[in-house]
């Protein structure tokens, strides 16, 4: 899809009626300046181990309000007990008229997002996130508020069953309140026709506050996923994230983090599991801002088939960031032997009281590990497998909630059983 | 039980062993002495069937069949054992999890029925017991963070779970105490019976001292040069490897 491609689907979309006009205004700047920029191309740093070329080369509509909404009746098969679940249909959200519990304030449409308000992302210059506010067709902001420990997890469920080719732009804005607690959950599943998921999504935390944050990407093969995150952490706050990523031809991950006040925490995880020609991409930014702020970030990547993986982890401690407690570990197994890994773990540290480690490896499964485990009866493949569940255990411990825990080594075990076959 | 006739083996062109006889019958307490590079290790690693050697000329002969075909699980299902030299880290598998999983992969393969968890725990309580070690050990992942006296009494206790027709002992005294040592000792001697066979590779005579043998042999350059009862331990403590070197 080139830029008139672009600019076709934008004419299309800003000829709708919208309820805000002043969104309208806001879309053709962010649109305008997404011409400037232009898609990422392997010369740009940041891009240069991402292969966008299917994303280049194929075509996508934007999707349709009224041919994509589901019966209430139908919505009701995706609920969890005890799980507040809101979903989205090829990228349009379902309205169901949905009672929250107390505390939670949730809100549709564009309003929250409007120019005067301050639920933008910070990074103008990235060509996804401007393609994001510039198409964004289903936006949410949810707000959980003060003193509240939120017991039930939040969860945003992306179901995308297009026919034909189609690009969707979500844009969501959590935020945490002072004293207070929750749980997001973000699963993505899509088949049948190419998909184009271009996301965008603020954390806001405030003082002494916690959110923990799993991602699970399971799309189809046929999709290319650009995801943003931001995250802003006031005092003593902590975001927790887990991403497990199984899914899609081509995945990105942007994660930033801000660490703007002193005693806040980040843990930035993930599992990452490619095969065929897959590949998966994570680039974390943690920036220390604040003194006396930890940040972790730990990513594992289990690689089969001519796949490829990239991560880039930046921590930057900036100078007033004195006694930063950091460290960032990448983990990675070839169990092919075309399989390719790029891993750049990088610090970058303006402090002098600071402790901060970094590590990577990349290997293939230990032979003398796999002999010891046959030789206690075990099969080979049966010694595999539990390799790599010991490899990816660590990423899985980091997620507090035991059914979710529970659900995701589950998912992990299919992959295990159905990349063995392959 | 165990049968090797005229075992030559090469790795990468250049010999190891250079034709072992050795029979064990069941019930027998056998130990091979050698000093460093004569073979031992390579001849307990062709036993439990570890890849990257050569056998260019002669039989391993276990429970009347050749096994030199067989994959290290196949003949640790029909009951041959290895205690490792250095038993391997594995992060992330707890203890419990890949004993359970050795168990009943040893079961499913005699038809028995799998263990649930609380019948796996009541039955490994008393081994564990055996060999001195808390249960605390089963939390944890294999061998990580282990001692070496730790790592080896983890060994035995692997052995006591499944229970082995054969089982090889490759320097399990090395990087002991004289505590963990007799406790690792006892662990063998209990197990011990009129059935169950033992090969015990050593370098020295200590562990000797609490597990008896009925024959030891002595390795030298791939070959097993000498061959006597226990007082051939005691004379080779006293003398040395060299009076026997031609």
């Amino acid at each position: 899809m080139n830029l008139s491609d672009y600019q076709n689907q934008f004419d299309k979309l800003i000829s709708r009626k919208e309820k805000s006009t002043k969104f309208q205004n806001f879309r053709n700047s962010y649109f305008s300046e997404f011409l400037k920029v232009g898609l990422p191309t392997q010369k740009w740093e940041d891009w240069r181990f991402t292969n966008l070329s299917q994303l280049k080369k194929e075509k996508f509509d934007i999707s349709e309000v009224h041919s994509n909404s589901l019966k209430r009746v139908d919505l009701l098969k995706y609920d969890i007990e005890g799980v507040i679940t809101f979903v989205f249909v090829n990228g349009q959200y379902q309205e169901r008229n949905q009672v929250f519990p107390k505390g939670l304030k949730v809100s549709t449409g564009l309003k929250d997002f409007e120019p005067h308000r301050i639920n933008v992302p910070p990074k103008m210059s990235d060509p996804f996130e401007l393609l994001n506010t510039a198409f964004v067709d289903s936006a949410l902001s949810i707000t959980i508020k003060e003193n509240i420990d939120f017991k039930s997890p939040i969860r945003f469920l992306y179901l995308s069953e297009n026919k034909t080719n189609l690009m969707i732009s979500p844009k969501i804005y959590l935020k945490v309140s002072n004293s207070s607690s929750g749980t997001f959950i973000e699963e993505h599943f899509s088949r049948k026709g190419s998909l184009f998921h271009n996301q965008s999504t603020n954390v806001k935390l405030e003082k002494n506050s916690t959110l923990n944050h799993i991602r699970i990407q399971s799309n189809s093969l046929k999709t290319t996923t650009i995801n943003n995150i931001t995250i802003n952490q006031k005092k003593d706050s902590s975001y927790n994230f887990t991403q497990f990523s199984e899914g899609s031809g081509l995945s990105r991950s942007n994660i930033n983090s801000y660490l703007d006040e002193e005693g806040s925490q980040c843990y930035i995880n993930g599992l990452s599991l490619s095969k065929n020609s897959q590949q998966i991409d994570n680039n974390i930014i943690i920036t220390h801002n604040a003194p006396n702020c930890t940040s972790g970030q730990n990513f594992r990547s289990i690689l089969k088939g001519r796949s490829k993986g990239v991560f880039n982890g930046r921590t930057i401690v900036k100078q007033k960031a004195q006694k930063t407690n950091s460290s960032q570990s990448n983990k990675n197994l070839l169990i092919s032997k075309d399989a390719l890994m790029y891993s750049n773990p990088q610090l970058e540290i303006y402090a002098d009281d600071v402790k901060c480690s970094h590590g990577s490896t990349t290997g293939q499964l230990d032979e003398g590990v796999l002999f010891y485990l046959q030789s206690r009866g075990l099969n080979i493949s049966l010694s595999k497998t539990l390799l790599l569940k010991g490899f990816s255990a660590e990423i899985f411990d980091t997620i507090k909630d035991n059914l979710i825990k529970k659900s995701l080594e589950d998912k992990f075990e299919i992959w295990l059983i159905n990349s063995q076959s392959e | 039980m165990l049968n090797i006739t005229d075992l030559h083996c090469e790795i990468d062109n250049k010999a190891i062993l250079k034709g072992i006889n050795l029979q064990v019958r069941p019930g027998e307490i056998h130990a091979i002495m050698g000093k460093n590079g004569s073979g031992k290790s390579t001849l307990s690693n062709l036993i439990t069937g570890k890849e990257g050697y050569k056998v260019s000329k002669g039989d391993i002969i276990y429970k009347n069949e050749s096994i030199l075909d067989w994959s290290p699980d196949a003949r640790s299902l029909a009951g041959i054992f290895m205690s490792f030299q250095y038993p391997v880290v594995i992060p992330g598998v707890n203890n419990t999890y890949f004993l359970k999983a050795a168990l009943n992969a040893k079961r499913k393969s005699l038809g028995k029925k799998e263990l649930d968890a609380a019948k796996f725990l009541k039955l490994i309580k008393e081994k564990l017991e055996i060999v001195d070690m808390d249960t605390k050990y089963l939390q944890r992942a294999v061998n990580e963070g282990f001692s070496g006296g730790e790592k080896k009494k983890n060994e035995i206790l692997q052995m006591l779970t499944l229970e082995p027709s054969l089982s090889i002992l490759d320097e399990t005294d090395s990087g002991l105490d004289i505590d963990a040592l007799k406790t690792v000792a006892n662990g063998v001697n209990n197990f011990r019976d009129n059935k169950r066979s033992f090969v015990i590779i050593t370098h020295y005579q200590r562990l000797l001292k609490y597990i008896e043998p009925d024959f030891i042999h002595v390795l030298i350059d791939g070959q097993i040069v000498k061959s006597g009862q226990k007082d051939l331990a005691e004379e080779l403590e006293a003398k040395g490897y060299s009076w026997l070197q031609k």
